[in-house]
């Protein structure tokens, strides 16, 4: 067991330890190399996997894994490895889409509350609080009631959910910046109350963003699946990971490979972007 | 007899760096032993070899550490576990974060005697109590509280008592009070040293100050990157050291003895003036009647002299500084800056007063914006203030860089990229960039080691002969004020007790604070013949 | 204190308003009136003249003001609306599902915790040793798996495969194994991940170098000292958590086929019965907004800091002592 000393001498920067150090480096290898495959399906699926995802062979319908199919087919006789290829882009799209929409909006509520203060700050978190308060997949089901089904919708969905955490992050990094010595220091150092913000409050404060956007991304590629699953994302037959699996329901009892495959393609991405998202440094929540 | 401690040719490494190389001493039983140093010297290494307890990632890669005669390095954890807290116990740096939060005080106590199986339940609880009261409480009134609603002071007592509550042969003191006020300081040395005295127990007493460890060891051992560079009786190795680093140590520790470095003046046109100054916080609770945090205070700065400002934690001096700088507005009273009211400066004016009033913070860890290089740092009020083309203000910063004695390569670092005596000076540049005639230095010296100690103060003095600055120095060090002040203000829950020139205040003060403010001020000539305590 | 008790529950109540306030803005104002939305599906075959005469039934034509102020009214009293597909009470339709997701995410919550204690603890115990590192995977693994995915893998393993339990619906406590499991595995890896972090930064407090100074062996140091101190963060997330749950329920009672609000909410998104769904998003809020209470009421038990409001610290009653 590892304890520290209570202060830590200085040559011997605290959480040294070896678990520490070569485990999280393979992973983020290896979360790196997966990212960029990702990556590639997203932009040229027809690089990793040549064939239509869309033209099914009925004769050949649910085939095992085998050297022809990789990962076998599923029941109107498409191959899986190219449904799941190019379903990365449905899937990603969407999460990036709403992981983009999120933040735009997270932050420039926290950056809001926290910079303006005063009845403004209380109001935005008063909203905050509300869409704190309903948990993620009832928010986004509520607004697809009224959206209705489709890529869009479900981004639009999952974004409002992410709005509330972001903002409270930078918010809480406003304040935090905003009271710190070397902030008061400039204050005293003449600064105006705009360059203070923009020289020393703002790019010190948004430091977590990028840590904090491969967070969401992470959950927003299980809120898109999820949804997907449920049945009000891409409609089939487009590939889209968290529908896949839906379908592959049908086929549970007998080809394992349909539900299992897309599962694990999200399994390695959510994983990958969460081992990113710790690069920042600090932890977020 | 045999020593309780030997330490045979240590060394401890961290990865790829030696803390500790080749180290050799021991602790006879009943003796004081003191190990000095400065931060990073491998002293608090050597401590928690004592204790078998290095932290995870050090390795002891040669020599041993003997409890009595058991090699430490070599027992396995279970005859660890038997000699800690029964044969050696610690006294730790911190009493605010030593002890566990969310449990009662007397149990805590109690619990080393539980571990060892010498007592439990009521037994173990009686005890504890009897432990308090040696330890100088009232264990009626302790036992049953949490941490927090004690004092440091009183934190670090309940920790004494722990720590001596199973008799143990051998207690390491890892710089017992660095994190108290001065005051309470001397009360818990006393005590701890009249305590071990009398139980006959050997104590290894690790601290930065090497006027404590003088005024109080039997045996004083310096340490330098890892290397023990000096070891004797404290009257040798203060007033005849043999090693260089030694002289210099004692060179920079700031003392009571000697005439006061500047001599005190009342002449001179006062810069800053502030006339009947009140400030209270808002309490949270709003039942209890605000205690202010300054109270009715009258003071004034001159032009080209120091004043110091010197009080305990929790007395106002911090609250005045950020008055006397703006941050804050006072209940009443008036803030006069050259002669012309400034209370309520606003907008340009408040700015034209800050280009004539700055500030060093005492934290040079977190008093620098860490995305800006020093070059912009010190750039920054100029800009602020936008004075000059951006060429004039680098052209300023690297002369500014230089005034500070930095090496010119330092402008295009970032703050992480310095030590914490550098970081200090780049702060002081970026207060002396705008030429102003006060600065309020905030503690700018109490983060900082004796040594760059020394020489931070000594740069702050010929700034002040050079440029005529005012200084308000805030400090909780009387040794420290003696150094830099001609005047010097004693302050004490938010009100001025003493006022003065620094040679009377300090060598014949009115008050009985400062009296007991300077009485605490370690005084290595003086060694305290170890006598019986009085029992509380 | 009452004053403090008083406060957080008018801070509450207002959580819940708005979130009702902002579902009726959603849903009823938005995209024009519920009734056209069902017009584009099972009630197409209505006529103009039938659906006005819908639309007065529900109240749909009167101003949304006056809608809001009466619905809102009604609400408080507890009469919630009527589902517009099945015309029963939405306090019935959302409470007889109720029983069955209490259960599914009781059992799930219970599991989470005790699962992601006992890896946090087993983690922070072997450090440094190899089962330590292949125990550190999990948390990461168990919050990027999704449960509607492991659902399906449980059924394919412990139903096809090995069949010890039921695959779907609700019949018995052996039916609730696996979605409860599957509903355990994100919320009990948070927990654990939390958890783990929590322990980490209070083993490296001085206060524990203070007491393995003292002999205290690891056991003792972890179970008598770090864990309460370390769960006092976890605590407070404790909202977050039944939030995530809940959610978790929605989908994983879809998987499992199993009655309950998962299911009526999934109904009715389908079928746009906005007032059955506004009722599982506002009754949700008010969870959360219990949740979010009891911790605040309980927290002061667990940390006496948060006591010290009561208590008058020492300090001044012993004067110069120390």
């Amino acid at each position: 067991m590892t304890v520290a000393l209570a202060k830590a001498p200085v040559e011997a920067p605290s959480g040294t330890g070896p678990r520490r150090r070569r485990g999280p480096r393979i992973g983020l290898a290896l979360a790196a190399v997966w990212l960029l495959v990702v990556a590639l399906a997203v932009f040229v699926p027809h690089l990793l996997a040549p064939g239509d995802p869309l033209a099914g062979v009925p004769a050949l319908k649910l085939q095992p894994p085998s050297a022809h199919h990789w990962w076998g087919t599923d029941e109107v006789g498409r191959d899986l490895y190219t449904r799941v290829v190019h379903g990365a882009g449905l899937t990603m799209s969407t999460a990036v889409l709403a992981v983009a929409m999120g933040v735009l909006l997270g932050s420039a509520l926290g950056l809001l509350a926290g910079l303006a203060g005063g009845i403004v700050d209380v109001v935005v978190m008063r909203v905050v609080d509300v869409l704190f308060a309903v948990p993620g997949i009832l928010l986004s089901l509520a607004l697809i009631t009224v959206l209705g089904a489709g890529t869009a919708a479900v981004a639009f969905a999952v974004s409002v959910g992410s709005i509330a955490g972001i903002a409270r992050v930078l918010r809480s990094e406003v304040l935090k910046v905003r009271t710190s010595p070397y902030v008061e220091a400039a204050q005293v150092s003449g600064n105006r109350p705009l360059r203070l913000t923009l020289r020393h409050v703002l790019p010190n404060a948004v430091t977590p963003l990028l840590a904090l956007a491969a967070l969401e991304l992470a959950a927003a590629i299980l809120s898109v699946s999820a949804l997907g699953f449920l049945g009000y994302g891409a409609q089939p037959p487009a590939p889209e990971w968290g529908a896949m699996v839906a379908s592959g329901r049908d086929s549970l009892r007998t080809a394992w490979w349909l539900t299992t495959v897309p599962g694990l393609a999200i399994v390695a991405t959510v994983l990958a972007a969460n081992r990113v998202s710790l690069l920042g440094g600090r932890r977020l929540r | 007899m045999s020593p309780v401690l030997t330490v045979e040719g240590l060394a401890v490494r961290y990865g790829a760096v030696e803390a500790v190389r080749g180290v050799s001493f021991h602790v006879d039983p009943g003796e004081t032993v003191a190990i000095v140093g400065e931060s990073g010297s491998g002293k608090s290494t050597l401590a928690h070899a004592a204790l078998g307890l290095l932290p995870a990632g050090a390795t002891v890669t040669a020599g041993r550490v003997l409890l009595r005669d058991t090699d430490l390095a070599a027992a396995d954890d279970r005859e660890l576990r038997h000699l800690r807290g029964r044969t050696v116990a610690l006294v730790p740096q911190d009493p605010g974060a030593s002890l566990d939060p969310v449990m009662r005080v007397g149990p805590q106590v109690a619990e080393v005697l539980e571990i060892h199986g010498l007592a439990r339940g009521r037994a173990a609880a009686l005890r504890a109590r009897e432990a308090l009261a040696r330890a100088g409480l009232q264990p009626e009134q302790v036992a049953d509280r949490y941490p927090h609603e004690l004092s440091g002071g009183m934190r670090q007592r309940v920790l004494i008592a722990a720590a001596l509550a199973a008799d143990p042969a051998l207690i390491v003191a890892d710089e017992p009070t660095s994190a108290l006020d001065v005051t309470v300081q001397k009360q818990i040395l006393d005590h701890l040293t009249a305590l071990t005295a009398k139980s006959g127990t050997s104590l290894l007493f690790v601290t930065h100050d090497l006027a404590v460890a003088a005024e109080r060891a039997d045996r004083v051992l310096v340490m330098r990157a890892g290397e023990l560079v000096e070891s004797g009786h404290p009257a040798q190795v203060f007033d005849a050291p043999r090693h260089p680093y030694t002289r210099e140590l004692a060179a920079a520790a700031p003392g009571l003895d000697g005439p006061t470095a500047r001599a005190g003046s009342t002449t001179g046109a006062p810069l800053m003036v502030l006339e009947g100054i009140d400030k209270t916080y808002p309490s949270r609770g709003g039942r209890t009647v605000d205690r202010p945090a300054v109270d009715s205070l009258d003071l004034a700065v001159s032009r080209g002299r120091t004043l110091a400002l010197v009080g305990e934690s929790g007395s106002g001096k911090t609250t005045v500084g950020r008055l006397v700088l703006r941050l804050l507005d006072p209940d009443t009273g008036r803030i006069l800056f050259d002669g012309a009211d400034v209370t309520s400066a606003r907008g340009s004016r408040l700015r034209a007063l800050r280009r004539r009033v700055q500030l060093v913070q005492q934290n040079p860890f977190t008093a620098l914006n860490p995305r800006l290089t020093v070059e912009a740092l010190i750039a920054d009020p100029l800009h602020a203030h936008r004075i000059g083309s951006s060429a004039d203000r680098r052209r300023r910063a690297a002369e500014l860089v230089e005034v500070v004695r930095l090496p010119a390569d330092t402008l295009h670092r970032r703050a992480a990229e310095l030590s914490g005596g550098q970081r200090q000076r780049v702060a002081i540049a970026r207060a002396i960039a705008l030429d102003p005639e006060l600065i309020v230095l905030d503690e700018p010296v109490s983060a900082l080691d004796v040594s760059v100690q020394a020489r931070i103060l000594d740069l702050l003095r010929g700034l002040q002969r050079e440029r005529d600055i005012g200084y308000l120095f805030i400090t909780h060090d009387l040794a420290v004020a003696r150094e830099i002040a001609h005047d010097v203000a004693v302050m004490r829950a938010g009100r001025l007790v003493e006022r003065g020139p620094a040679a009377t205040v300090l060598s014949e003060p009115r008050d009985p604070y400062t009296r007991a403010l300077l009485d605490a001020v370690p005084d290595p000539r003086r060694h305290r013949p170890v006598t019986t305590p009085a029992h509380p | 204190m009452t004053r403090y008790v008083l406060g957080r529950l008018g801070q509450a109540l207002l959580v819940v308003w708005a979130a009702y306030t902002i579902t009726f803005a959603v849903l009823y104002v938005l995209p024009g009136d519920p009734v056209s939305l069902m017009a584009g599906t099972n009630l197409g075959f209505l006529t103009t003249a039938q659906l006005d005469e819908l639309r007065h039934e529900y109240g749909f034509d009167r101003p949304l003001v006056v809608q809001y102020l009466i619905r809102l009214g009604a609400a408080v009293v507890g009469d919630w609306g009527h589902s517009i597909v099945s015309s029963r009470p939405v306090v019935d339709v959302v409470g007889e599902a109720l029983v069955s997701t209490v259960q599914l995410t009781a059992v799930g919550l219970a599991v989470a915790i005790v699962g992601g204690t006992t890896v946090a603890l087993a983690t922070v115990w072997t450090k440094r040793r190899w089962p330590a590192q292949l125990l550190a995977l999990l948390p990461p693994l168990g919050v990027a798996v999704p449960a509607f995915w492991f659902g399906l893998l449980l059924i394919q393993w412990f139903a096809f495969g090995i069949p010890l339990f039921p695959a779907f619906g609700a019949q018995g406590p052996a039916s609730l194994v696996l979605p409860a499991v599957s509903l355990a595995i994100p919320t009990g890896a948070t927990i654990a991940q939390l958890l783990t972090r929590s322990l980490d930064a209070t083993l490296a407090e001085p206060y524990i170098q203070t007491i393995r100074a003292r002999g205290a062996g690891t056991g003792r140091v972890l179970l008598r000292h770090a864990l309460r101190n370390a769960a006092l963060p976890t605590v407070t997330m404790t909202g977050l958590i039944v939030g995530g749950l809940l959610s978790g329920a929605v989908v994983v009672e879809t998987v499992f086929s199993r009655p309950g609000l998962g299911r009526v909410v999934a109904q009715a998104v389908e079928q746009q019965d906005v007032a059955v769904v506004q009722g599982v998003v506002v009754l949700a809020s008010i969870v959360f907004v219990l949740a979010g209470l009891a911790v605040d009421l309980l927290y002061p038990v667990l940390d006496p800091r948060i006591r010290a409001a009561g208590r008058r610290p020492v300090r001044s009653a012993l004067g110069g002592a120390a």
